[in-house]
């Protein structure tokens, strides 16, 4: 479970990116976070991942507390969850394998169990044939998969996904978007940033609008749903 | 086996750098290592004169030989004296011959009258009493009888204000060149860190430790230690026998230590200094990457 409490987050330079935000998102939830450039998502998707800390309020992600967590626990909270990314970072000179397999090689895993894990799920996002390639050499589309199979590889609760689409042509946006919604289905909560609003429109979830720092809007269903 | 996979791969990505700091510690080990086989050789040829603990009396030419025996009698009855043996002049001539070997043939037109050379008293102190060596050495040279003395003293006294020199100063260099080495390594691991923060933003972000991180670039920084120290090993042994040995030698009177001998400390020497500069050189380095 995820909760933000009353959430404020001022910068030093004056800016004001979170005032009073609330919200609670349940396991097994898919949600879409949206709102304008500069509203306040990406420093929420930050907070979920003890990038930056919240100056009033609580932000609570599972059994962790942002605020008051020690920092040598943010590697716990990190391998709860899986991130994908806008421009992918994938690492451009590891084969598609190496790139899925660095994420559980990162968190100690034994070579046997890498093996059999990451060709599964290269599996499930469909690049079982590509293992060996490099990540130059794919699609927009592919190279996010691989993220997203780096994501996965390590069994999160959670995926944070910040903008995946925003570098892929529009069928691919909807393919990854189908894979979000089927892992979702498999029981992992799922959140999702995004501009795109024919891809909300059409999955048909919980929205999170966020803007100037606020929730604006918090339903089921369309992009800009009517208030 | 990933972790030391991983630390080869940044220094071969890395070489330039690499080769920098390996070429920069061996140049300090060398520096540092050359210093301490002088002072070595110094305090090894110290302890030789000290051993030699001999006092060589000339006698007087005006003396009669029938005074010889009495004049014996009368150092040995000096306190911590414990042997007095003569040696003629001719004797003394023979030994010299004897140690320069072939170039010593034409000594022997000076033998007879012709020998300028004095008779002499080598006379020995008591171990135990080596603190009173200079108070013997005054009353024979202030005998009437005896033309002057010489003993190893003096040499002692120079050698040991010249490795006092030599250790202050070693010290010194010891010190700065360490922390050059220091800033050298570090800025090494800084630069394959910043080739790989890309990597390592990836890591923090799937939820790797710090200290799995860190763990490559310290291997990378023992590894560099470690290549300089073996290459200094190498090239020290090279220098010193191959280049100090034989300067030496043709001074004559010095024996150099065999570097059999020393090599255990210049190990020692080289090892800690590579491992320390490695292991602390890139540990600190990595710590600002770290906070994401």
């Amino acid at each position: 479970m995820i909760l933000f409490d009353d959430v404020y987050k001022s910068y030093p330079n004056g800016t004001n990116a979170l005032n009073g935000v609330t919200f609670q998102i349940d396991d097994g939830e898919f949600v879409f976070i949206i709102g304008p450039s500069g509203a306040g998502k990406s420093t929420v998707i930050k907070m979920l991942m003890h990038e930056e800390v919240p100056t009033g309020g609580t932000v609570k992600v599972g059994d962790f507390d942002i605020k008051k967590m020690r920092n040598s626990k943010v590697p716990l909270l990190r391998r709860s969850m899986g991130v994908v990314f806008q421009d992918f970072r994938l690492i451009d000179n590891l084969t598609v394998f190496d790139n899925v397999a660095f994420a559980m090689r990162a968190v100690g895993c034994s070579k046997r169990t890498i093996r059999r894990r990451v060709p599964y799920v290269l599996g499930v996002v469909g690049l079982g044939h590509k293992a060996k390639n490099y990540p130059p050499e794919l699609s927009g589309g592919e190279q996010q998969r691989v993220a997203l199979a780096r994501a996965l590889v390590n069994n999160p609760h959670l995926i944070i996904a910040d903008e995946p689409t925003g570098n892929v042509d529009p069928e691919m946006a909807r393919e990854i978007m189908e894979l979000l919604n089927q892992i979702n289905r498999n029981g992992t909560t799922v959140i999702v940033v995004t501009h795109d609003s024919t891809l909300v429109n059409e999955f048909n979830k919980r929205v999170i609008h966020i803007e100037k720092g606020r929730i604006a809007s918090d339903q089921i269903g369309k992009y800009y749903a009517e208030e | 086996m990933y972790f030391l996979q991983t630390a080869f791969h940044s220094i071969r990505k890395n070489y330039l750098m690499t080769f920098a700091s390996v070429f920069v510690l061996i140049a300090c080990m060398l520096i540092i290592g050359s210093a301490y086989l002088c002072s070595a050789n110094i305090s090894a040829f110290m302890d030789e004169l000290g051993e030699k603990n001999e006092i060589v009396a000339y006698i007087d030419d005006g003396v009669e030989e029938s005074a010889y025996n009495e004049l014996q009698d009368e150092i040995e009855a000096i306190d911590h004296v414990v042997s007095v043996v003569f040696v003629g002049k001719d004797d003394a001539l023979a030994a010299y011959q004897k140690e320069f070997g072939e170039d010593g043939e034409y000594l022997s037109w000076f033998y007879g009258e012709e020998n300028p050379l004095r008779n002499e008293f080598r006379i020995r102190v008591d171990e135990g009493h080596l603190d009173s060596f200079q108070q013997v050495v005054k009353k024979i040279s202030g005998m009437e009888e005896i033309a002057n003395t010489s003993d190893s003293q003096e040499i002692v006294d120079v050698l040991l204000s010249l490795k006092r020199v030599m250790d202050i100063l070693g010290f010194w260099i010891m010190i700065i060149l360490a922390l050059v080495s220091w800033f050298i390594v570090s800025n090494t691991i800084k630069l394959a860190m910043l080739n790989r923060r890309h990597e390592i933003n990836i890591m923090k972000y799937v939820g790797a430790t710090n200290s799995f991180i860190r763990v490559p670039f310290v291997l990378e920084g023992i590894i560099i230690g470690l290549i300089a120290a073996a290459v200094s090993f190498g090239a020290q042994w090279v220098i010193y026998v191959y280049l100090l040995q034989p300067l030496v030698a043709d001074l004559q009177f010095v024996a150099t230590v065999p570097f059999i001998e020393l090599c255990p400390v210049i190990i020692l020497y080289f090892g800690g200094i590579g491992l320390f500069v490695g292991i602390f050189g890139s540990a600190f380095s990595i710590n600002k990457y770290l906070k994401v």
